[in-house]
């Protein structure tokens, strides 16, 4: 189990290692040149010296490296040379919002999932045959397009819920949840619907095991043995789709947050890929690094904990 | 071809055909591939299906609905949507397949070289491919989108990249599982060079699991492409691709969702045409070209009325109720269902049980004498039924019971101890909560009371240390702790009848006597009726009073233990007996064995079912079906002929 969790924290040093590189790699063959781009058109070439010399942009680019990751490790990603914001402070204030999103997408996702899988893991073919469906549809619908329909239908026609724009959990609790009631859904259906398919997929072949019979003969109701035989030995496939859509979840706040103006990582994402804010990119693809090794390491805990022979060992 | 590769075990021919036959017959996966087809081909056949080009602009007609003129309608300059999705449809196609070539073309070699190499390499690819699951591939992509404006070729191949890791996983497998069969290590023995190894063998195998992965990986790629030119990342304007087509019908939403919907439908169309595709191939070409186990079959429930013509025929012995009798089984007939219909494993079972006494059900492996332990338990597993006659326990009508009173049955009238220990506890819970469970479930103990209680009945299943044993959980266990922890559990809820199916079959010899005296010293005190399931005379002897012999789902014969083994009416009986290892004395004589074996469940004849290994049948026993009957009072058979009653049959009955 320890040996585990130090394996998944040992990758996360060359994860981070790869993306930061691959910023900076790219930054360097990049054609163009920042401080050129920063002055505009009115730049003398000895004002670009100037500021390229300001911005440390003159030095080799294994030595800029090399300051950004000794930076990195105090918490300190850096300046944008875009819009002149400190990194971590513009990631921080926009970090609520990405998390509340996709923290609530993981839940919907997982209840409505876990749900849908039960009543057709046990409900006969009939019902396994919509999962199925549910499951194909889920996954070949994108997300920012069903955001967008959304969006037309209750929000454009019915008026039920701001088509766009986010309120801060702290500034109206109702107000909050109505600004993500529309993204959520958009976000959490194809995670729900691949969820629904791995507990259908996990109960039945649970059910069908040996020691769910021996559970009947010590007379034990069928409702008893699904939820606390059945579903705890399902929980392993199940845990495991659930942090892969955590994970898929942060990708999907690239779009759906376009979709519906939120002020999160993705959008910011967004915004500093179309300004060549590379700095600004690179803190956020070290913010998503983290929160996929966070979410690893949250389900090696829960395999520890579901599993007794990982928790032994 | 030389004499060293002619000597070479073929892997089985290439099924290649087989295999797209069987594809085409999937109607869904056929028509999948014909709409991609049709898609496809009409945009890079844009330029001759539509007119006037996809930047045609006419503001007259600014977002019209769908017409005549305009299949699909216009957008806000009076553009063709149908036009500008064919047009855009060979950006975004061709640019998912780009994707999906890179993923297929990076993750082959990897998984190939990985899978069957092993060792070393096998652990960098796979860290590397761990690493690469990890990273958030749509914020590297608009780094790279951002680094190279303007060069989505460039964007298009790192995606590919990005897309390998879950390919190269799925092409590992098969790599590492073809290497350990046999055909492989004989091409390496008749010295085939490794590289036609891999060749022929290896990429044939992983073909299978690469096209699903392909058809997945191009269905994703397209999501990612669409996003990007969603986000503003792909085709400059006015050049069309659908993705840029659905942010222009997302400026509109407001006056009309068909820019919205036409560019979504298309979409969505082409990815669930290959996710489709990816099923279609998954279903046919992973089984047949990797074995992968094939999927589960289809099962129908039993028509009761096929069977309700055995019941209503007239019992064959009408059980004697005792005035003790606990259990009476009357005309059972168990059934499975199977794809062609329900398949009889038992037919016609009558017997009863009194209260304490102890029966043992002996036969070989498929007469039905477990499928008729486990419907007097109401265990059969899924698709087996109890299609006929009764089942009476106590007051308890058996085969009718559902939900409460089922529960109330299963828990405080009969015990169930399963042949396989281990697999019967939960591996996820410790033994002692489990117990606990099934000790606080009827009697409304408190848990200190429950938990003093199973501490008490594991000392009564003689485990050392029992506080310790409760401990654990079922993987820390041996296989005769496990079956004594089994025995506690039948006992904790403290039932009249305890049936147990080959309850030592899967324990070590010297465990299995410890564990039949248990079970024998716990019935007596415990006053317990006891069902024992067994092919083991030695295990019946230690445990039974009384022997029921089955025979392709018939009662054959049934009596008082001493008198079966010592004078066997049926034939099958006294084989039976004649193959225990114990009778045999000379070492220098073959075995005895039965000859032929046990005809299946739906093949059985009309008469006699043991007819054809009997060296006694005549064409009377073929000819109908043989009624039981009774030698004496205690002792009955079904057989016309049977042995000692009718004739001496010396050479059987000496070894006997």
């Amino acid at each position: 189990m320890i040996r585990l969790i130090v394996r998944r924290l040992l990758l996360a040093v060359p994860l981070l290692l790869i993306v930061s590189t691959l910023t900076f790699v790219l930054t360097a063959v990049a054609p163009g040149d920042p401080a050129a781009t920063i002055l505009g058109s009115s730049a003398t070439p000895e004002s670009i010296a100037a500021l390229n010399a300001k911005l440390g942009l003159d030095d080799p680019i294994v030595v800029q490296y090399w300051h950004w990751l000794e930076n990195a490790v105090t918490g300190d990603l850096g300046t944008s040379v875009v819009t002149s914001q400190s990194v971590g402070q513009a990631i921080g204030t926009r970090l609520p919002t990405t998390l509340s999103l996709v923290l609530l997408g993981t839940l919907v996702a997982a209840v409505v999932g876990i749900g849908l899988g039960m009543v057709s893991a046990l409900g006969g073919r009939r019902l396994g045959r919509v999962t199925d469906i549910l499951a194909v549809v889920g996954y070949v619908i994108p997300n920012f397009w069903l955001g967008l329909m959304l969006v037309y239908f209750l929000s454009v026609r019915l008026g039920w819920f701001p088509a766009t724009g986010y309120v801060g959990l702290g500034d109206s609790p109702g107000g909050w949840l109505r600004s993500l009631v529309l993204p959520v859904i958009a976000l959490a259906v194809m995670g729900a619907t691949a969820v629904a398919k791995q507990t259908r997929d996990a109960m039945r072949e649970v059910m069908g095991r040996e020691f769910i019979t021996a559970l009947r003969a010590d007379g034990f109701s069928e409702r008893q043995i699904v939820f606390r035989h059945g579903l705890r030995n399902a929980a392993i496939p199940i845990v495991t789709v659930t942090g892969v859509l955590f994970i898929g979840m942060f990708g999907g706040t690239v779009l759906v947050e376009s979709v519906f103006v939120l002020p999160g990582l993705g959008g910011l994402a967004v915004s500093s890929a179309q300004t060549g804010d590379l700095t600004m990119l690179q803190g956020v693809a070290v913010v998503f690094c983290l929160a996929v090794v966070a979410a690893n390491l949250a389900v090696d805990l829960a395999y520890g904990w579901l599993n007794p022979k990982v928790r032994v060992q | 071809m030389n004499d060293a590769t002619a000597a070479v075990p073929v892997p089985p021919p290439n099924p290649l055909q087989t295999v797209l036959r069987q594809y085409l017959r999937n109607g869904l996966a056929t028509g999948s591939l014909i709409l991609l087809a049709v898609i496809a081909a009409a945009c890079v056949l844009a330029p001759l299906l539509t007119s006037g080009g996809p930047n045609q602009v006419d503001l007259g007609h600014s977002l019209a609905g769908p017409s005549a003129q305009h299949l699909l309608g216009t957008d806000q300059l009076g553009r063709d949507l149908l036009t500008r999705l064919l047009y855009g449809g060979r950006t975004t196609l061709l640019n998912a397949f780009v994707v999906s070539f890179v993923a297929v073309a990076v993750s082959v070699p990897l998984g190939v070289v990985a899978g069957y190499a092993g060792g070393w390499v096998d652990r960098v690819v796979m860290t590397v491919t761990d690493v690469g699951l990890s990273l958030p591939a749509m914020v590297v992509m608009l780094v790279v989108v951002s680094t190279f404006s303007g060069n989505l070729g460039l964007a298009m191949i790192a995606l590919g990249f990005l897309l390998a890791p879950p390919i190269v996983r799925n092409v590992r497998g098969p790599a590492l599982a073809v290497k350990g069969e046999l055909f492989v290590d004989a091409a390496v023995v008749a010295g085939l060079p490794s590289r036609r190894i891999i060749f022929r063998h290896v990429l044939l195998r992983v073909l299978g699991p690469v096209l699903v992965q392909g058809a997945l990986a191009t269905a994703i790629a397209l999501q990612f492409t669409v996003g990007l030119s969603f986000l503003g990342f792909g085709a400059k304007p006015p050049n069309p691709d659908w993705g840029s087509m659905i942010a222009e019908g997302s400026q509109v939403l407001n006056k009309s969702p068909w820019p919205l919907v036409s560019g979504g439908v298309a979409l969505g169309l082409v990815s669930l045409a290959l996710v489709l595709i990816g099923d279609g191939v998954r279903d046919v070409a992973v089984e047949a070209w990797s074995g992968a186990p094939t999927r589960r079959r289809r099962s129908r429930k039993p028509s009761p009325g096929v069977l309700a013509g055995r019941a209503q025929r007239p019992a064959d012995a009408e059980p004697t109720p005792a005035e003790e009798t606990l259990l009476t089984l009357h005309n059972v007939s168990v059934a499975y269902s199977a794809s062609d219909g329900p398949r009889c494993v038992a037919s016609d079972v009558s017997f009863s049980i009194a209260a304490g006494e102890s029966v043992a059900i002996v036969g070989e492996s498929g007469c039905g004498k477990s499928s008729i332990a486990r419907a007097i338990a109401r265990l059969l597993p899924h698709g087996g039924e109890i299609v006929a006659g009764s089942v009476r326990f106590d007051d308890y009508d058996v085969a009718t019971l559902e939900g409460r009173p089922l529960y109330d049955y299963r828990r405080n009238a009969v015990s169930y101890i399963a042949q396989d220990p281990m697999t019967a506890l939960d591996p996820t819970l410790r033994v002692g909560v489990l117990l606990r469970r099934i000790v606080q479930a009827g009697d409304g103990l408190s848990r200190k009371q429950a938990e003093a209680r199973v501490l008490e009945l594991l000392e009564q299943v003689q485990l050392p240390d029992p506080a310790g044993v409760a401990k654990r959980f079922p993987h820390e266990l041996s296989g005769g702790m496990a079956q004594r922890i089994g025995i506690a559990r039948a006992i904790a809820t403290r039932p009249r009848l305890l049936i147990a199916d080959e309850p030592t079959t899967a324990l070590d010899v010297t465990v299995q006597s410890e564990i039949l005296s248990l079970l024998r010293s716990l019935q007596k005190d415990l006053g317990m009726a006891l069902l024992l399931v067994s092919h083991d005379w030695g295990v019946v002897a230690q445990v039974c009073d009384r022997a029921l012999v089955m025979y392709a789902g018939e009662l054959v014969e049934h009596g008082k233990l001493n008198r079966i083994t010592h004078e066997p009416a049926h034939p099958y009986t006294s084989a039976l007996l004649a193959c225990r290892p114990a009778t045999i004395v000379d070492d220098d004589l073959p075995l005895p064995t039965i000859r032929g074996s046990v005809s299946a469940p739906g093949e059985w004849p009309t008469g006699c079912r043991f007819a054809s290994r009997c060296d006694f049948s005549t064409d009377q026993c073929r000819s109908a079906a043989v009624p039981l009957t009774e030698v004496d009072g205690e002792h009955s058979v079904r057989c016309l002929n049977p042995l000692r009653i009718g004739r001496e049959h010396e050479e059987v009955s000496e070894r006997v």
